[in-house]
């Protein structure tokens, strides 16, 4: 779970976009219809293995492969929805999930953001309106966020929640909304 | 003759699949965020798919006994 400050309210949680975990779906139905392909090698391999034992055995290792490849699609989406950004309003949480047992986080205030950067490169960033955004800071390295949609929008959200704490001081923010893939 | 080979490679198979999973609910549970509860038709759905194929792969299992 996520320690909050006093007064701190959350934003904006954003996820990568839908994009990144539809291409993960696309490889799992290749796994799912590779052992139909494979059965084309059966007239090649029936010399070799008795045949009840080699239907036998193809149906137990074929339960076990779909197996594999369930657990991949649950791991893969498991890392898309655990890779979060939070903007709170008084920092930008970074939480990468890099598989299991390995997890990275990484804040910058609000007060240390200098400038924001959108990023769209390509055909399928600039059709599904998604790409990279890159916030500089007063610190050594820059921010950034990759595959998100909304840019503009979170843009504009931090922007100006970096506009608030610069001439108001800390403030409450609205209750916390999570941005759905378009 | 062939079947321990097999009942091996089932046990092994299933307990690393066993942990793996478990592993996976645990990071699920432990880092969702506050108020925002990780929706559950994803973790049913591989639990119920991984009890289905792990009854699937003992049937055929037992089938490979019978062969023997």
């Amino acid at each position: 779970m996520l320690p909050l400050f006093e007064n701190e309210k959350v934003l904006l949680i954003v996820r990568k976009h839908w994009f990144v975990m539809a291409r993960t779906a696309i490889l799992f139905f290749v796994l799912l219809f590779a052992p139909v392909i494979g059965s084309f090698l059966f007239p090649y391999v029936k010399t070799a293995i008795p045949e009840d034992l080699l239907y036998a055995g193809t149906n137990f290792f074929v339960s076990l492969y779909f197996a594999a490849i369930s657990a991949f699609l649950f791991f893969e989406w498991m890392d898309y929805y655990l890779d979060t950004w939070i903007i709170t309003s008084r920092r930008i949480i970074d939480i990468e999930q890099q598989g299991l047992f390995s997890r990275h986080v990484a804040e910058i205030p609000l007060s240390r953001v200098q400038d924001i950067t959108i990023e769209v490169n390509g055909i399928l960033e600039t059709l599904l309106r998604f790409g990279t955004i890159r916030i500089q800071t007063a610190g050594e390295r820059d921010f950034f966020i990759h595959d998100v949609p909304h840019l503009q929008e979170l843009k504009n959200t931090i922007l100006s929640q970096v506009e608030t704490r610069q001439t108001e001081g800390p403030k409450e923010g609205p209750a916390a909304r999570e941005y759905p893939s378009p | 003759m062939v079947f321990p080979v097999f009942l091996v490679i089932f046990i092994v198979f299933w307990t690393g699949y066993l942990l793996f999973g478990v592993s996976m609910v645990y990071h699920i549970k432990e880092y969702s965020l506050p108020a925002h509860p990780v929706p559950r038709i994803f973790t049913t759905a591989f639990a119920a798919l991984s009890i289905v194929l792990f009854l699937l792969s003992g049937f055929f299992l037992m089938g490979i006994y019978r062969i023997q």
